[in-house]
């Protein structure tokens, strides 16, 4: 085999083997860390989703408590009926507002509830999108009594 | 992992809480060192090898990180949980679908 064919086939080895990944983790195998390494809320929207802004849904169901008594430990529940791909929750007063990114496979639903630190008093967003990549929110305020990071 | 799964109003509802200090970075030992992050990053679902679900957390989520999600399914399925951290530790967990 010539030194090129070789090469010919081996990147068409390679580019196969990348499709096969692709295909085999169909939801993206990679934690998003330049998302969770933003530090404005509008940035890290944008670097998860592409957009900066989303549009107010009232058909989205954020339960969040008004009055955290312990930041350390903050139930948030993300629940939305229609399809949708992906669920993210931001805190603005966090130091990085990326929280928690949650994707949806084909029999996901947009139902998520999770627990989450908060060191300050802060709006919280829900940000949803749907599966043609649109991006749905609504946001809360949630008052921290005592901090959760620590320090 | 401590998982439960159980079919509820056609779909599985799952919930779980994984062992884990989830340290921020932010806080400090009682020398006033800071305690370097240690957090899941990334934890996964799969039924019948097919990802249901996976959340990408980050140090903000609290200890022991508690996680309820939904799926399209029913009473017997395999939910086959992964998660994996920041320094590259990793675990798993089955449960079966109640």
């Amino acid at each position: 085999m010539n030194r090129r064919l070789f090469l010919f086939k081996g990147a068409a080895f390679a580019a196969g083997a990348a499709l096969l990944a692709r295909a085999q983790t169909a939801l993206a195998a990679a934690w998003p860390s330049g998302a969770f390494d933003r530090d404005d809320t509008a940035a890290a929207i944008k670097e998860l989703f592409g957009a900066e802004k989303y549009a107010e849904d009232a058909g989205i169901e954020f339960r969040a408590p008004e009055i955290a008594e312990n930041g350390a430990v903050v139930p948030l529940q993300v629940r939305y009926k229609g399809p949708a791909k992906a669920v993210a929750i931001f805190v603005e007063e966090n130091p990085k507002p990326l929280a928690a990114a949650f994707e949806l496979g084909e029999k996901g639903a947009a139902n998520v509830g999770v627990r989450i630190k908060m060191g300050h008093s802060s709006l919280v967003h829900a940000v949803v999108q749907k599966p043609g990549g649109e991006l749905l929110g609504t946001v809360k305020e949630v008052k921290v009594t005592i901090g959760g990071c620590g320090g | 992992m401590k998982v439960k799964a159980k079919a509820k109003g056609g779909a599985v509802e799952v919930k779980l809480i994984a062992k884990h200090p989830m340290e921020s970075g932010q806080a400090k030992d009682k020398e006033g060192n800071r305690i370097p992050a240690h957090y899941i990053e990334r934890l996964t679902a799969e039924v019948g090898g097919e990802t249901v679900f996976a959340a990408n957390l980050g140090p903000a989520v609290s200890k022991n990180p508690y996680l309820k999600f939904y799926y399209d399914g029913a009473v017997g399925d395999k939910v086959s949980l992964h998660w994996r951290d920041n320094k590259g530790m990793e675990a798993s967990a089955e449960a079966t679908v109640k």
